[in-house]
């Protein structure tokens, strides 16, 4: 699903702060894997994330996505593949809109934009019945401006936000890092319940181990740019928080 | 009374152009002050073309191409080239300044012997006649862009001025989304700029200084009912802003009518924009400047 050829991404190239931030990474993700990225500060994760969702783009290597070269299509190019959710809420949603109006725009993604109103009573109740699944209790709310809900909710929706048309990539950059530990359960629940439901291919970056080992279906844990530890679950049934700590040693 | 009756219809005029300010200031977070030249530019065209004997339904079409050009000027070298916005206005505002006098040859038109659009007869008074047409135009554009607002597209530039990341996200690119917009703000000025020549019958060169002002102005005063009435629907409150010019151009009518000299009606403008910008600062109301 996800290839990643050789890729090499330098920040301020040829200046006396040149960071190579990836350095000749090869990364084979197959379909409706659960990816979980771990590793620490500056060991190139999020960058990894922007190089897939295209908000950057490597100074060399190939990224290829569904058999399609997207290497230097910019992220507006990529929708029709990719969705995000970003570590903080309010990236993801527009606070002054409603929610409706929120699940109408993520159901945008994958279409052409047109004068016409797509926002309609079927819509409606079609966002009524998929946010109730989520079992908060927003579905009552579905005329609210979104940026009246608690940071939880919010990401809660944009998880659902995400996966409401077609996607091949999702893409969870820190999920759960801006929210308390009991939102924090909720979403990343939320999030392992609709991946497995939709079978979606899923890359996520974290520092949660407890999330990583629990959700994940392969760890991969970064160091400068590059992989360090490639972990399958399914070989190492047993690995625990203590065993990927020592990682990081 | 008289002075009551033409202050709601110049309202009426500046009503497009406030609807023009709402619409790149408060949807897009744009403070774009191209309006002040393209007002006049709308101005420009009108009283030239009409003095020419054009239909004054033909100088239509034209006062929304130039008002659009403008806008699409303005959003181009924000988006293209980063330029802050309001310089980018500023820059557009001032090339228009010439472009203005070069389209109508001299600084000042008068309308004596052409046909406007509010003589066009329907009714007998030429009073009725004259808010029927100012009436009729900002009816339909209300109308139509509390409908554009609520399409697929009105949403996606609604939500551009809230988290264009979350838009970009979404597939779109929000440059092309800013330009449109710009170009329709700037439209909508315009054909204030179309109104008001032909209601005062005449078209002037400096008529659009400060007129962004006379715009943000009434665009608070809207603001004000949209936050106490908690207005939600978007075609009201479009209509809230229509009414927010209406009763600025009141308040300013009736600083001539109580006998302050005219000399300062530009300063009573920016005192009473002023006044309504603190109204938060002294906690009697809050809504976002």
């Amino acid at each position: 699903m996800i290839n990643l050829l050789n890729i090499t991404h330098v920040f301020n190239k040829g200046q006396s702060n040149e960071v190579k931030a990836i350095n000749g990474l090869n990364l084979e993700i197959p379909e409706s894997e659960f990816v979980v990225l771990i590793g620490a500060n500056g060991s190139g994760k999020s960058t990894l994330l922007n190089l897939i969702a295209g908000t950057e783009f490597p100074t060399q290597g190939k990224i290829i996505i569904s058999g399609v070269d997207l290497t230097h299509a910019p992220n507006f190019k990529r929708s029709h593949y990719v969705a995000r959710v970003f570590q903080n809420p309010t990236d993801g949603t527009a606070a002054d809109l409603t929610i409706v109006e929120n699940f109408r725009l993520a159901a945008l993604r994958n279409q052409n934009i047109s004068l016409k109103i797509g926002l309609n009573q079927k819509f409606e109740q079609a966002v009524k019945d998929k946010v109730a699944t989520l079992g908060l209790g927003l579905e009552n709310k579905i005329h609210q401006p979104i940026g009246t809900l608690s940071g939880g909710q919010r990401q809660a929706l944009c998880l659902l936000m995400a996966v409401w048309s077609d996607l091949k990539v999702l893409l969870l950059d820190e999920p759960t890092a801006a929210l308390d530990p009991k939102s924090a359960e909720i979403v990343i629940q939320t999030a392992n319940q609709l991946i497995r439901d939709y079978k979606i291919t899923t890359v996520m970056v974290t520092h949660q181990l407890k999330e990583a080992i629990q959700y994940g279906d392969r760890i991969i844990q970064m160091q400068e740019g590059k992989i360090a530890h490639d972990i399958l679950k399914v070989k190492n049934p047993s690995i625990a928080m203590t065993d990927l700590y020592e990682l990081f040693a | 009374m008289d002075f009551i009756i033409s202050a709601i219809l110049q309202g009426l005029c500046f009503s497009s152009m406030a609807i023009g300010v709402y619409l790149s200031m408060r949807i897009f977070n744009i403070p774009d002050i191209t309006t002040d030249g393209s007002y006049t530019v709308g101005a420009a065209v009108t009283a030239t073309l009409l003095t020419l004997n054009w239909n004054p339904f033909l100088v239509f079409p034209v006062v929304v191409l130039v008002g659009s050009l403008a806008g699409a000027m303005t959003g181009l070298i924000h988006t293209k080239l980063k330029v802050h916005p309001i310089l980018a206005g500023i820059l557009v505002m001032i090339s228009l300044y010439s472009i203005n006098l070069k389209i109508m040859g001299r600084s000042n038109i008068p309308l004596i012997n052409s046909e406007t659009l509010l003589d066009i007869s329907v009714f007998k008074t030429v009073l009725l006649n004259e808010s029927f047409w100012i009436v009729l135009v900002v009816f339909l554009i209300v109308m139509k862009f509390s409908y554009l607002l609520k399409t697929d597209f009105g949403l996606t530039m609604r939500a551009t001025g809230n988290n264009e990341k979350m838009i970009q996200a979404i597939g779109v690119r929000t440059d092309n989304i800013k330009i449109v917009g710009l170009a329709l703000a700037n439209t909508l000025t315009a054909t204030s700029g179309y109104l008001m020549t032909q209601y005062q019958r005449f078209a002037d060169i400096n008529m659009g200084v400060g007129i962004v002002i006379v715009g943000l102005g009434s665009v608070m005063i809207a603001e004000v009912f949209i936050v106490i009435f908690k207005v939600k629907r978007i075609s009201i409150k479009l209509l809230m802003v229509v009414i927010g010019t209406i009763i600025f151009q009141m308040a300013l009518a009736m600083t001539l009518m109580i006998g302050i000299d005219p000399i300062y009606l530009k300063l009573f403008t920016a005192l009473f924009v002023l006044l309504i910008v603190s109204l938060p600062k002294f906690g009697l109301i809050s809504f976002k400047i």
